[in-house]
């Protein structure tokens, strides 16, 4: 019997041996249950049937052997189960029969052993299982990793390749900046020829008292104006689309600015008086010619939209940090719905009544573009059909009066 | 006129632009004015001219070859053309900055008007 039951030592023997102890005990069928550290219940040792049926009774009966040593009691169908336990670490159980108490508690000297081999099993292959689950983790982490590392890689491409791109937009930035410094060059050239003939052969007529070639050389020169002013309109449009409008600083009287600008706009018309309100007795901090440019875009509008008018208003005021100056005039005026667009590029209020004013819808865009830079802000205030009043403000810079 | 034609005639002006017709229509307002004109389109000939020592230069950025500034750090590093005054040309302002930085007593920016060029060039060229 001992001999037998030595051999429940060998894993590979035990559902054989454990079915002849059994018929030596005069029972069908041998059990034995070991505790699982983890879960701490008894669960079936390895070599034994693993899948019990009603599963909750046999965890009953085993706490009952556990409580009482031994334990023997009708379990299912009137099938007789005996146990005897080892501390709650190990219960020898019979399945069957009606085997004699004495010698089933005759067992109970070799139960710790048993128990100490089929736990070691349990151990094993839990740790085996451990090391498998570890083994898959790891494999499953080296997958992550080589999936992070390929991410990585992309990401390092990705930022090579915008790098690249970045070098590649740069340097057709570059090119575009050097075109348009050429090509400013290459426009504005002959048109200063020009101009410098026309006002050279102008000034000589009027001296030799031919005053009617005189007048058509002026007339010729205004020509030239407009297309200085289109071919600059062109260029400044260029230049903010690629953020290269560029603002010069110098303290300059604000005052002296607009009354320059007002002479000079006066000459283009013989219909309107262009009418001088208030002052702003300031000096500012700006870009004069810029802003010089946007005073005269709002007059040569007030101009060119008041056709039927004959007076335009120029009003300056400085109050607290900032100064203000509006253009008014009694023109086609525009609606409330196209006000709002008036300062977009390429817009250019149309119209039946409108379809004659000629220009490339760049001046009102380029010159917000300008009171943006210089701090301030443009708006417009119009009833269409009765005229308009453009207005900016620009801030006085601190500490200067 | 006549009376500031001839107190103005002494002044020697250089223009110096690779653009034939600039020079010729802007000597033809400061000849128209009084003043003596001289006119290249070539660094070496400027070189040349500059020699005579004339009382205002007007000097173009851009030239075939050679810009503008580098002639014009050159001058103004030389003991003998460094009093000379430079007025610098250009179709953009944006250049303002550098040429003042070359050593350009001024700016004037293409296209300009005759009133413009004569207001400028009389500023170096003072009547009295």
């Amino acid at each position: 019997m001992l001999e037998l039951l030595g051999k429940l030592s060998e894993k590979s023997e035990r559902f054989k041996i454990g079915k002849t102890i059994a018929k030596e005990f005069g029972a069908r069928e041998l059990l034995i249950f070991i505790k699982d550290p983890e879960l701490d219940i008894l669960l079936p040792a390895s070599g034994f049937s693993q899948t019990l049926e009603h599963a909750d009774k046999w965890q009953i009966f085993l706490k009952k052997c556990v409580k009482l040593k031994y334990h023997s009691d009708q379990l299912l169908f009137n099938t007789t189960v005996t146990g005897v336990a080892y501390k709650d670490e190990c219960v020898f159980l019979l399945v069957g029969g009606n085997p004699d108490k004495q010698l089933v508690e005759s067992v109970v000297p070799i139960l710790p052993l048993l128990a100490s081999i089929m736990q070691y099993e349990q151990f094993e292959i839990q740790t085996r299982a451990k090391l498998l689950l570890s083994e898959k983790t790891m494999i499953e982490m080296q997958g992550v990793e080589k999936k992070l590392n390929t991410a990585r890689l992309e990401l390092q491409v990705a930022l090579g390749k915008t790098e690249q791109e970045i070098i590649e937009r740069k340097r057709i930035e570059k090119e575009k900046d050097e075109f348009i410094g050429m090509a400013t060059h290459e426009l504005k050239t002959p048109v200063t020829s020009i101009k410098a003939y026309a006002e050279v052969l102008q000034w000589k007529f009027k001296k030799a008292g031919d005053l009617v070639s005189a007048n058509n050389l002026g007339k010729m020169n205004t020509q030239l104006n407009k297309l200085t002013s289109l071919i600059g309109d062109l260029l400044d449009s260029t230049r903010i689309d690629s953020g290269k409008l560029y603002m010069h600083k110098e303290l300059f009287d604000f005052d002296e600015l607009v009354v320059e600008i007002i002479e000079e706009t006066q000459r283009i018309t013989d219909r309107h008086t262009l009418v001088l309100d208030g002052g702003t007795k300031r000096k500012i901090v700006g870009d004069r010619e810029r802003i010089g440019q946007v005073l005269t875009n709002l007059i040569t509008n007030a101009i060119k939209y008041s056709p039927k008018a004959d007076k335009i208003f120029i009003t300056s005021k400085s109050i607290d940090k900032n100064i203000t100056v509006c253009v008014r005039d009694f023109g086609v005026g525009i609606s409330r719905d196209k006000q709002a667009h008036v300062f977009e590029r390429f817009y250019r209020v149309s119209g039946p009544k409108q379809d004659t004013f000629p220009g490339l819808g760049l001046g009102l865009y380029i010159s917000s573009e300008i009171i943006k830079r210089e701090g301030g802000r443009i708006w417009v205030e119009s009833v269409a059909g009765e005229g308009s009043t453009f207005c900016f403000t620009l801030p006085i810079n601190k500490g200067i009066k | 006129m006549e009376k500031s034609e001839n107190k103005i005639r002494k002044y020697k002006i250089i223009i110096a632009d690779d653009d034939q017709a600039i020079c010729d229509s802007m000597s033809m307002i400061l000849v128209e004015m009084g003043y003596m004109v001289e006119t290249t389109g070539d660094s070496n000939t400027l070189s040349e001219i500059i020699k005579n020592k004339p009382d205002l230069l007007l000097l173009d950025i851009w030239m075939s070859g050679m810009d503008g500034r580098d002639i014009a750090k050159q001058l103004k590093a030389n003991k003998d053309t460094q009093s000379i005054p430079i007025i610098m040309i250009s179709a953009t302002r944006d250049i303002m900055k550098s040429a003042k930085v070359a050593g350009a007593d001024d700016f004037i920016t293409k296209p300009f008007t005759m009133e413009e060029l004569l207001i400028k060039v009389a500023k170096y060229c003072k009547t009295s």
